[in-house]
C-alpha cells in the first residue's frame, strides 16, 4: 500500500465550521446495495445535513482520508482485503490526530467485533443490521460533537501544559537566584562569623567577660541570618515540588528526642520548666524523621522564643480516641496570639506584630509555614490555639501506619 | 605540625579560617584558585585539604580529583566546604571520599571535630555524614 500523499493539517481547522454546515461521511463498505442504504438514509431532506462519499475497499477508503477531509469514517468491520478496524488502526497510524473519528459497523450481536472497535479506538459501533436513518444519522452527529469536543479540549490542554512548563521554568530561575542570594550573602557572614568567633574565643587577644557575652549575640545573630536564607532555599524548594519526603515506619520517640536536645541549652538559658507528656510505648508512624524533627524544633524554638523566662512549656504526644492519629502538641505560657491572627501564623512571613506584655514578635520568619508544608507531605494537618496573654498551643497530626498497606505508600 | 592545605577563594574566610587554624596549632597552607591549589598541595604536602567547593578556574570536585590524582595528595582526606545549598553537592562530596562537609557558616567545634576525624579516620573508610 503506498500512503503517501500529504496529511490534511488544514482539514482540522476546518472541522469546526464544516461540522456546522454540512458533516462529511466516508463510508467503506465493500456491499454496494449497503452503500446505496446509507446513501438513502443520510439524504433525508429532514435529517442533518451529512454530505456521504463511499469508498469499496480499505485502501481507496485511506486514499480518500488523506487527500479529503471528512468528520466522520463509517466502517464496515469485514473489508474484502482487511478487516474495518485494522484498517482504522491503519489509517491513525498515518493521520495521528488527524485521523477522524470513526464507527465501525459489526455484524448483528458480535460482541468481539465490538470490543475490538473500542480498543482500535473507534468512537461508536452500529450493528449492521439494525441501521435506520435515525440511528445512523444520530450516531454520526454525536461522535461528531464529541471529536469537536475533544479536539478543543486537546487544544486548551497544550496550552496550559506550555503555561506549565513556562512557570515551571520561572520557578527553577526563581529557585536559582535565591541559590545565588543566599551564597553571596552566607560567604562574607561566614568570614564575618568566624572572626567573631575568634575574638570570642581569645584568639585575638584576651576579653573581658562583656565583651565576650555581647559578641556571643552576634554570633547568635549570624547564626540567624543564615538560618533565614536556609528557611528561604527550603520555602522555594517546597515551592517546586523538588522536595521528597523519605518516609519510614517507625517510632516518633527518636524525633521527640532529638527536638528536645535542640532547644534544651535555650530552655535552661531562660529557666523555662519543659515538661514531656509523651504516651508509652508510641504507635507507629510512617514519617521522614530529619523533616518531622524539623517540624517539632521549629515549634518547640517558638515556644522558647515567646515564653518569658521561668515559664512553662508542655511537650504532649498522644493518639486520638479510635487511634488513627498521634496528636503532638506544644503549649506554652507565652505572650499568646490575638484571634485574628492565628488563621495567619501559618502564612509566610507572619509575625506577632506585638505581644501581649508589648514584646515586639521576633518574627516567626518561614518556620511556620515550612513546618506546614512538611506536615501535608505526611497527610497531616497542623493548626494553632491561643489565648492573647496566656499563651498558645501548636499541634500537628500524623496518621497511624496501621496495616501493612500504609508500608506500600512510603513513596510520596 | 601537620598541615593544612585552604583552598577558597573568598580572601577574607582565608584569613578567618587560616587564623583559627593556626590557633589550634596547625600549618596552614593557602590557595586562592584551582591551579594555586594544586602547585601548593605539591610543594605544602598537607595532612588535611580543606576545600571550597566554588572556586574560580574549576569548581572544587574537579580540584578534588585533581589533588586525588597527584602522588603527594592521592590519599590525602578530603573536607569540603561550601555557603551553597544545593542538594547535589553533598552527594558529589560523598562519592569523592570526602571525610566532611561543612556548609557556611561553621563554627570552630564543627571545622575541629571535621580535621580531628580526618586525621584518624584518612580518606578511604571515612563517611560523609
Amino acid at each position: 500500500m503506498e500512503p503517501a500523499l500529504k496529511t490534511p493539517t488544514d482539514a482540522i481547522d476546518l472541522s469546526a465550521t464544516m461540522a456546522d454546515e454540512v458533516i462529511r461521511v466516508l463510508l467503506i463498505d465493500d456491499d454496494p446495495a449497503y452503500r446505496h442504504l446509507c446513501q438513502r438514509y443520510l439524504s433525508k431532506p429532514d435529517g442533518p445535513a451529512i454530505e456521504l462519499e463511499c469508498a469499496a475497499n480499505a485502501s481507496e477508503g485511506i486514499l480518500q482520508c488523506q487527500t479529503q477531509h471528512f468528520d466522520c469514517l463509517l466502517i464496515d468491520y469485514t473489508l474484502p482485503e482487511t478487516s474495518g478496524t485494522q484498517m482504522y488502526m491503519t489509517l491513525a497510524g498515518m493521520l495521528n490526530q488527524f485521523a477522524p473519528p470513526a464507527i465501525i459497523l459489526t455484524a448483528d450481536g458480535g460482541q468481539a467485533a465490538a470490543t475490538e472497535a473500542v480498543r482500535a479506538g473507534a468512537s461508536d459501533f452500529i450493528p449492521k443490521h439494525s441501521v435506520s436513518a435515525k440511528l445512523l444519522s444520530t450516531a454520526i452527529l454525536k461522535v461528531v460533537e464529541t471529536n469537536k469536543l475533544k479536539r478543543s479540549v486537546e487544544k486548551r490542554s497544550v496550552a496550559l501544559q506550555s503555561v506549565n512548563e513556562k512557570l515551571r521554568a520561572k520557578n527553577d530561575q526563581i529557585q536559582r537566584f535565591y541559590q545565588g542570594v543566599s551564597h553571596e550573602v552566607k560567604t562574607p557572614l561566614a568570614a564575618a562569623r568566624e572572626f567573631i568567633a575568634i575574638v570570642v574565643d581569645g584568639i585575638a587577644g584576651e576579653v573581658n567577660e562583656q565583651q565576650a557575652e555581647v559578641l556571643t549575640h552576634a554570633l547568635d545573630s549570624c547564626d540567624q541570618i543564615a538560618a533565614h536564607f536556609n528557611d528561604l532555599i527550603e520555602m522555594t524548594r517546597l515551592d517546586s515540588e523538588k522536595v521528597t519526603m523519605n518516609r519510614k515506619v517507625g517510632s516518633l520517640n527518636g524525633a521527640v528526642l532529638r527536638s528536645v536536645a535542640s532547644v534544651t541549652s535555650a530552655v535552661e538559658a531562660k529557666c523555662i520548666t519543659l515538661r514531656q507528656e509523651i504516651e508509652s510505648p508510641l504507635p507507629l508512624v510512617l514519617i521522614d524523621t530529619n523533616r518531622i524533627i524539623q517540624v517539632l524544633a521549629n515549634l518547640l524554638g517558638n515556644a522558647v522564643k515567646y515564653t518569658q523566662p521561668g515559664g512553662e512549656i508542655t511537650l504532649t504526644v498522644k493518639s486520638d480516641i479510635d487511634s488513627s492519629s498521634l496528636r503532638i502538641s506544644v503549649t506554652d505560657t507565652g505572650c499568646g496570639i490575638a484571634e485574628e491572627n492565628l488563621p495567619q501564623v501559618f502564612e509566610r512571613l507572619f509575625q506577632v506584630e506585638n505581644g501581649g506584655d508589648g514584646m515586639m514578635g521576633a518574627g516567626l520568619g518561614l518556620g511556620l509555614s515550612i513546618a506546614k508544608e512538611i506536615v501535608s507531605l505526611h497527610d497531616g494537618k497542623i493548626w494553632a490555639e491561643s489565648t492573647l496573654g496566656e499563651g498558645s498551643t501548636f499541634a500537628f497530626e500524623l496518621p497511624i501506619a496501621k496495616s501493612i498497606f500504609d508500608l506500600a505508600e512510603t513513596k510520596v | 605540625m601537620k598541615t593544612i592545605l585552604l583552598i577558597e577563594d573568598d580572601r577574607k574566610i582565608t584569613m578567618a579560617i587560616g587564623m583559627r587554624l593556626r590557633s589550634m596549632g596547625y600549618e596552614v597552607a593557602t590557595a586562592a584558585d584551582a591551579v594555586t591549589a594544586i602547585a601548593q598541595a605539591r610543594k605544602a604536602n598537607p595532612d588535611v585539604i580543606i576545600l571550597d567547593i566554588n572556586l574560580p578556574g574549576g569548581d572544587g570536585f574537579i580540584v578534588a580529583e585533581r589533588l586525588q590524582s597527584l602522588m603527594q595528595t592521592s590519599a590525602t582526606p578530603i573536607i569540603f566546604i561550601t555557603a551553597s545549598k544545593q542538594e547535589n553537592l553533598k552527594i558529589r562530596a560523598r562519592e569523592l571520599g570526602a571525610v566532611a562537609f561543612l556548609e557556611k557558616p561553621f563554627d570552630a567545634t564543627a571545622l575541629a571535630d571535621a580535621i580531628e576525624s580526618a586525621l584518624v579516620t584518612g580518606p578511604l573508610d571515612a563517611v560523609v555524614g
